[in-house]
């Protein structure tokens, strides 16, 4: 090893592929990649959509008698699913803005930038939406409870509060894992 | 698929995955993988390329941001691959080259980030001025960042080497 010439030749002596044609799997790839419902953030606006859209449905053409106290519950549930929805559009707004053509060092400092403010929005408008989420199904309890047996009632309410629990542990896991990969990253965007 | 992008994908597959593998170590799939994606972006932006620089400036930028923006998934591989090199270096030739470029990975893994998007680019001899414009350096820095990365490779070579004679 006497010189960077040794280093080259050890490089140059290395066997690399010769492609003559481009292959199946990069094309499959390039199809895939080009449909926009592949993207992981198209893919969550489009189920808020659909449970938002849903939700207003059943309000409009099944509860056609109902209280104040449920419309302020249906409009709790749609903001929190629209606030989520337009972080959504924001996420994959940012996203798409990040040019890979762009020189390497404004690269690296607008991929740091990028999970900084994924970082800003993964923890508090998560909470604030869940909890509207979960303010506005309370809301439609109270309606319920003019309809339902005592039994039933009960046995709902119950149900609801196991199932809010759960997920509240599930999120804050999640949440948490979330942070920790997305501090990871910035960190090694530190060069 | 149109002309072009065959001809760009026949012409530079080469290029790209031989500078993708060294930046992940060496591990094939990764490498392949990483690649592929290469070449979607390259597919994905085609339109945007203007003739102001070379298609190779174009394509490398291309490649070292896609490598740096899978740096994670690079680096949770790499954690799985143990970068000892093998107590002796054997008699047969094509393994002794195996060797030697195994260690060589070792040492260009390393390097810090920037440092390995350099040394990756200047062991596919690229013009220095294309390595600015890639990278986003100015030529002095550049210089100045290649004569230092290259004297730390030579270091951990030659130390790996005393490790195994």
């Amino acid at each position: 090893m006497n010189n960077f010439k040794d280093i080259k030749s050890i490089y140059d002596n290395q066997k690399s592929p010769e492609p003559t044609k481009v292959p199946k799997e990069l094309k499959k790839r390039i199809k895939k990649a080009d449909h926009l419902v592949n993207n992981s953030h198209i893919k969550n606006i489009i189920i808020l959509s659909i449970t938002a859209l849903a939700i207003i449905g059943i309000d409009l053409f099944y509860f056609t008698s109902t209280s104040v106290l449920f419309e302020v519950g249906i409009i709790t549930m749609i903001m929190a699913l629209v606030i989520r929805i337009t972080i959504e559009l924001f996420s994959y707004r940012r996203k798409k803005s990040l040019n890979i053509l762009c020189q390497s060092d404004q690269f690296i400092s607008d991929l740091k930038a990028f999970y900084q403010w994924r970082k800003k929005i993964h923890k508090y408008p998560t909470y604030l939406t869940f909890s509207l989420y979960v303010i506005g199904v309370g809301l439609l309890f109270i309606e319920f409870y003019k309809y339902l047996s005592a039994f039933w009632f009960k046995f709902f309410l119950v149900e609801f509060v196991v199932i809010i629990v759960v997920l509240i542990f599930f999120i804050r896991k999640k949440i948490k894992k979330e942070i920790n990969t997305l501090n990871e990253m910035i960190e090694l965007y530190e060069i | 698929m149109n002309q072009s992008f065959n001809t760009l994908y026949k012409e530079n597959y080469t290029k790209v995955y031989r500078l993708c593998m060294t930046y992940v170590s060496g591990n094939e799939a990764l490498a392949d993988d990483l690649s592929q994606e290469v070449f979607v972006k390259i597919w994905q932006n085609l339109d945007q390329f203007k003739n102001e620089s070379q298609v190779s400036t174009w394509i490398y930028r291309i490649t070292v941001n896609t490598c740096l923006m899978h740096l994670r998934k690079i680096k949770k591989t790499q954690e799985k691959i143990t970068d000892q090199v093998p107590e002796s270096l054997y008699e047969d030739q094509e393994d002794d080259r195996d060797e030697r470029l195994k260690m060589l990975r070792a040492c260009i893994k390393k390097l810090n980030e920037m440092g390995k998007i350099l040394i990756s680019l200047v062991l596919e001899e690229v013009p220095q001025k294309e390595i600015a414009e890639a990278v986003g350096l100015s030529n002095e820095n550049v210089r100045v960042q290649i004569h230092r990365n290259k004297g730390k490779l030579f270091k951990c070579m030659t130390s790996k080497k005393k490790q195994n004679a």
